[in-house]
């Protein structure tokens, strides 16, 4: 499939609407699927998952429809234009489903700002050893984090995958992630800190224990 | 950050803790999640709705993880358990309108 020319073709929708309503059609159906599965797997931490996430669908191809030409093929990023376009994708519905739960009245009304502090410890920085080791365990179904998320309480878990979801590469968290987690587990920052903190422990001193017997 | 630390967001994006944002992130969470099935929707949308928006198909969420059982329960027993009748909910709905209008 060539994408390229499905979003060149979406593009002259004004001049030719029935082939520009007949590319999107063909990229809707071919990555739906992709899309619905990496937003439904984000999603542990509502009860309103699969409408959730099928709004998230929606409001990515609705994304393309608008603005089929905000993604080009680039030879020195991507592989194919499948893969290049499927992380396009994913990165906007990370965006568009961050923007639904912000939409949320109820977060809106939090207008407490609370800063994260700057203790780079707070930041998850794993040794390389500990890197390389959790980038081959991961790629296991029921891995070792899988495991330690198993020992919390299914609330904590969700606490946990609800941080997984917002973290930003080596940055603190913002004042308005904070206030999101804080409506949407109807508790302190103070008490969600110290959830993640045992879960990043427990997983850091596994991940320690494993590297010794090897 | 230390230079001889490296940061988890890749590996999260990876295995599927958050969404993969590169094509090599979605590789590695193409190959450890293919065969895994999802329940897919029983009705996907119709790309003519979203495109041209003639229908919502945005569901209104609500995005605190638990619900009031609590109030839910005392409705219920106010109406002796039975299901709420279709003109009683045409009125709380003509109720609701009216109130919005206020």
């Amino acid at each position: 499939m060539d994408i390229e020319i499905h979003l060149l073709t979406i593009a002259e929708k004004e001049t030719n609407l029935r082939e520009a309503e007949n590319a999107i059609g063909i990229l809707y159906e071919s990555l739906r699927k992709f899309v619905y599965k990496v937003t439904y797997r984000n999603i542990s931490f509502t009860l309103q998952k699969e409408e959730l996430a099928l709004s998230i669908v929606t409001e990515v191809f609705l994304k393309i429809w608008e603005d089929p030409l905000d993604w080009e093929f680039d030879s020195k990023l991507h592989n194919t234009q499948s893969d290049g376009f499927k992380a396009y994708l994913s990165t906007i519905a990370h965006y568009k489903l961050l923007e639904e739960l912000r939409r949320s009245k109820s977060s809106r009304e939090n207008e407490d700002a609370i800063i994260d502090d700057l203790d780079s410890e707070w930041k998850w920085a794993l040794l390389n050893s500990e890197y390389e080791y959790l980038d081959i365990e991961l790629k296991k179904k029921r891995n070792l984090v899988d495991e330690c998320l198993l020992e919390f309480t299914e609330r904590k878990r969700d606490i946990i995958r609800m941080y997984y979801f917002l973290y930003d590469d080596e940055k603190n968290m913002t004042s308005e992630k904070i206030a999101l987690m804080e409506t949407m587990f109807e508790t302190t920052w103070q008490n969600i800190r110290q959830i993640i903190h045992r879960a990043k422990k427990k997983i850091k001193l596994l991940v320690e224990e494993k590297l010794k017997t090897k | 950050m230390a230079s001889n630390k490296k940061d988890i967001g890749k590996l999260l994006r990876k295995y599927g803790y958050s969404f993969p944002k590169s094509p090599d992130e979605v590789k590695s969470f193409e190959e450890k999640f293919s065969k895994e099935e999802y329940q897919t929707p029983k009705k996907w949308p119709d790309i003519k709705d979203i495109i041209t928006q003639t229908k919502s198909v945005t569901p209104v969420i609500d995005i605190k993880k638990t619900q009031n059982t609590a109030s839910f329960n005392l409705s219920m027993a106010a109406r002796d358990g039975k299901k709420i009748s279709k003109e009683n909910r045409e009125q709380m709905n003509k109720d609701k309108r009216d109130a919005r209008k206020k």
